[in-house]
């Protein structure tokens, strides 16, 4: 029985918790283990360029291309650092515009997860990299995704912004009969300093609330200057400091979506 | 460094929507289980069609892609959990029991089978072994029999197969249904015989087709009501119940098919609109998915439901709702003058006063009357 395709939405509702490091740190820790990946950048920021070394996209070599009414069906797709199975559909400031486009259009909300169905990926993993917005993008990466990890920052504004996330997922999951609805795979407590008494106590606090969550808890991710320098240099850090001990925190998460895909 | 506060009441809300997501999928189960040990004569049936069916024609793989649901199918509440068991069970087992279809153009109609499709299609499958069935005649009106005398079943499904029926037995279209029905009935009422048509219900077919021609009806209207008689519903309660369900807008219809929502809730709701609210669509129903959520969530009753909806109503048409503070306070001053403190005032100024009162009172009543129509 061939693979399942599996699609990862990274969502958070808050900016600078860590999707994209989450993304692409996610990326490569698959394709070490012969899982082809696509990332997909919903962000009009556009992130993960920077993340992955990319020139710009024009809006036609890139997601806006590819959601726009006049898609062919032909992906646009760039290797990340030089790993044939790691592809980028890169993102462009446009999206904006596009997001409001997406309001009016008839099935604005399943946009994405229609294209991946009528001109699907070849990847095993497909990972979207969604804005810091609870907006027609994350619904449509709500719509499209068959997980979710949500990434978050042991600070009050992030833990809130989770809180009404995860809240808002439920709703939209229902508003858009998603059938099946795509499940939280995990929260990812991200940009972990352990000198500081804030982290410490409020990863303390998470697996209370996991629990009544029914959501898994997966073990942080440490804060290191080494993920900034590393992503000035457009590379990932288990390529930049192959043997940084934060290389080993995306593990577990890996190995969770590495059991999804082989079913 | 003072004490940090705790992180665990932010997550009070959320925690309640994954209770309520939670418990909301366990009472589907609950409800599909219930309505498929509540109508075994229907599932018997099937049985029944089913072994027939094998013995005559045999089996066929037929492509999963060619398959089209039943959308008169009665049965419209099908969980994804029940899916998924399924899925399971056709991965490990194989498939046991074959589909049963009906040829329909190039593709097939599924007549029985929902869940194993709906889990073959997950599991990625080619094809489904079927029997091919030609239509029975009155397969859907004994289904329909077996489902519309069931408490259970919600009035929009009820509503659909009924008005489904009427349309197959006398050719008309549901638009034209609604008309014809809607204006015996107001006939028969202007002519006080609703009670007579009423009564019809639990006779013989032979005694309500005299009865109908004793009321004076014409032809479409003898077919439609002898339908819904046939079927032991009362003609007047179809109207003022299961007619509006029709035109109730998706979210609406939604709700009560995937989270049981009341009728008579959902009729409430619905007076929700852009045309009440003197908004846009959008914004309507926005307003109208956030009441039903708490009606649903807060299990108000339809007292409730209608105080929730006269709220969400001032809250756009304020300027014409809101008592006009000076009108107010005259009322106030006018009822001051007490009989005794009239008596005390000067006679010149009573006629002045009176001659006032009859000049607003006419311009009063001139108002009221336009605003009346």
């Amino acid at each position: 029985m061939s693979r399942k395709q599996i699609i990862i939405g990274i969502v958070a509702n808050a900016g600078g918790v860590g999707k994209s490091t989450l993304a692409v740190h996610l990326a490569y820790e698959l394709s070490k283990h012969k899982i082809s990946v696509a990332l997909i950048d919903l962000d009009p920021q556009r992130a993960l360029d920077v993340f992955c070394g990319l020139p710009p996209a024009t809006p036609e070599t890139s997601i806006v291309g590819a959601l726009s009414k006049e898609f062919t069906g032909d992906w646009t797709l760039v290797p990340a650092w030089d790993i044939p199975n790691i592809e980028v559909c890169q993102g462009h400031p446009s999206m904006a515009r596009l997001a409001d486009d997406l309001v009016i259009r008839r099935r604005g909300e399943y946009a994405l997860a229609d294209r991946l169905k009528s001109h699907p990926l070849r990847h095993d993993v497909v990972i979207l990299d969604c804005p810091a917005t609870m907006g027609i993008i994350c619904e449509n990466a709500i719509a499209a995704s068959t997980g979710l990890l949500v990434p978050i920052q042991l600070e009050m504004k992030s833990i809130s912004g989770v809180a009404d996330l995860v809240e808002w997922a439920i709703a939209i999951t229902d508003d858009l009969k998603l059938d099946p609805s795509p499940q939280i795979l995990g929260l990812v407590p991200s940009l972990y300093d352990s000198s500081r008494a804030i982290h410490r106590q409020y990863l303390q606090q998470l697996p209370e609330i996991t629990e009544q969550l029914r959501i898994k808890l997966y073990p942080h991710i440490r804060d290191s200057s080494e993920f900034k320098n590393s992503s000035a240099n457009g590379l990932p850090l288990q390529k930049y400091r192959p043997n940084h001990p934060a290389c080993s925190d995306f593990q577990a998460i890996a190995k969770d979506i590495i059991k999804l895909s082989k079913g | 460094m003072g004490k940090i506060p705790s992180i665990s009441q932010r997550f009070t809300g959320a925690i309640q929507a994954t209770d309520q997501a939670q418990r909301i999928s366990e009472l589907q189960t609950e409800v599909e289980k219930l309505r498929s040990s509540q109508s075994p004569v229907l599932e018997q049936q099937i049985e029944t069609l089913r072994s027939q069916l094998q013995e005559q024609s045999g089996e066929k793989d037929i492509e999963v892609s060619k398959i089209q649901a039943n959308p008169h199918q009665p049965r419209q509440t099908i969980t994804n959990e029940s899916i998924q068991t399924i899925a399971r069970s056709l991965e490990k087992d194989g498939q046991i029991t074959p589909l049963i279809v009906i040829p329909q153009d190039d593709n097939y109609l599924l007549l029985d089978g929902q869940r194993r499709w709906e889990a073959a299609k997950i599991l990625g499958w080619q094809t489904l072994r079927s029997v091919i069935a030609i239509m029975p005649d009155d397969l859907h009106r004994k289904a329909l029999l077996t489902f519309i005398h069931h408490e259970d079943l919600n009035p929009l499904d009820k509503a659909e197969a009924i008005f489904k029926e009427v349309a197959d037995v006398t050719s008309m279209e549901t638009e034209e249904i609604l008309t014809v029905l809607a204006t015996v009935l107001r006939r028969l009422e202007r002519q006080k015989q609703t009670s007579q048509l009423t009564s019809l219900v639990t006779i013989t077919t032979e005694e309500q087709i005299s009865g109908l021609q004793s009321l004076g009806v014409n032809e479409a209207e003898e077919k439609l009501l002898l339908v819904l008689l046939g079927l032991a519903l009362n003609p007047t309660s179809v109207k003022a119940n299961l007619m509006p369900m029709l035109s109730l807008p998706n979210d609406l219809k939604q709700a009560i098919r995937e989270r049981g929502l009341k009728g008579a809730h959902a009729l409430a709701l619905s007076v929700v609109s852009a045309k009440t609210l003197e908004t846009s669509e959008k914004i309507a129903s926005k307003e109208r998915i956030k009441a039903t959520e708490q009606v649903l969530s807060q299990d108000l009753n339809v007292a409730k439901t209608r105080e929730l909806i006269a709220q969400i109503k001032a809250k756009y048409i304020k300027s014409e709702q809101s008592p006009s503070k000076q009108v107010t306070a005259i009322q106030r001053s006018v009822e001051k003058l007490s009989k005794a403190n009239i008596a005390n005032i000067d006679s010149q100024q009573l006629t002045d006063l009176r001659t006032l009162f009859q000049q607003k009172l006419a311009e009063i009543e001139s108002v009221l009357e336009i605003t009346n129509g």
